[in-house]
């Protein structure tokens, strides 16, 4: 477990620790596996190259998941997901790095939660953001 | 389903029907995700350790040859007979894409403790002819009217 983060340390325009990711062609036939996505164009060159693409590409639905787990290990134990989404805007290849990033919009109270929303995003090196996205968590407060 | 086989109906030096199959990467892929066989030997074509094999393409899980026997021979036991033993060995690789043809023969019939058996050789062949998966199976067949 790592330290727990508290509503009362979080600022609107805070970057939240980052998550970097490079998929090695068998994490994609593991998510392929995983998730029941089985289109060819996520391990199968030559399928990928036929139907236009320069070749393997990353399932939207991975990145989405390591967006995920960029909000969980942020949040800690403590911490709740309350609201998550991305939209697939941009591709990526195996082998290459995906930064998942994220950074605070707005911290609020209400009812007694401690609200954080952030805006969040997986970033080429070119720094294309290929998945772009919103969340809303819940943090404990101190005491 | 193909018709019941009944031991008075098989001959030594019957042949199984033959199955062809052509695996493409994404029966390989499948596969994986069905065995739990990772290995990128199975799918990724610029795997490091492909080339000091001198391969240029994936190789196929053998047990998916061994499945794809495991097919002829139960297809052959039907519902009414029992495989009662079964198993190949690895013996050749076979690459992607490349057709495969899984056979078998009858090499004996006996009568043991009250079952009527068939011994079977089974096996799977290249295109070039080498058998990349022999094995053995026996099989318990029903008896007319049984």
């Amino acid at each position: 477990m790592t330290h727990q983060v508290f509503f009362e340390d979080v600022h609107e325009g805070d970057e939240i620790p980052q998550l970097r990711k490079n998929c090695s062609t068998q994490q994609l036939v593991l998510w392929a596996a995983a998730s029941g996505d089985f289109y060819q164009i996520h391990y199968d060159k030559d399928f990928a190259q036929a139907t236009g693409l320069k070749g393997l590409i990353v399932h939207g639905a991975l990145k989405n998941a390591f967006l995920a787990q960029l909000l969980h290990d942020w949040i800690g134990e403590g911490g709740q997901v309350r609201r998550f989404g991305c939209s697939y805007r941009g591709m990526d290849e195996p082998g290459q790095d995906i930064l998942c990033r994220g950074v605070v919009t707005k911290t609020y109270t209400r009812d007694g939660k401690h609200y954080v929303d952030l805006d969040v995003w997986t970033e080429r090196p070119d720094g294309k953001r290929t998945s772009p996205g919103t969340a809303t968590v819940t943090l404990p407060g101190r005491g | 389903m193909a018709q019941q086989a009944y031991f008075e109906d098989v001959e030594v030096g019957q042949q199984l029907p033959p199955i062809k199959i052509t695996p493409d990467k994404q029966q390989l892929v499948k596969f994986a995700a069905g065995s739990g066989d990772f290995n990128p030997l199975h799918f990724d074509e610029k795997f490091p350790m492909l080339k000091p094999m001198g391969l240029t393409e994936n190789i196929v899980h053998g047990r998916f040859k061994y499945a794809q026997v495991g097919r002829a021979v139960f297809a052959f036991a039907g519902y009414k007979g029992r495989v009662k033993r079964f198993g190949v060995s690895y013996r050749g690789m076979d690459l992607l894409n490349r057709e495969i043809t899984v056979g078998g023969v009858v090499t004996a019939k006996r009568e043991e403790n009250g079952e009527h058996l068939v011994d079977l050789d089974v096996w799977t062949e290249d295109a070039e002819g080498k058998k990349t998966t022999p094995g053995t199976a026996v099989v318990a067949l029903p008896k007319r009217g049984s």
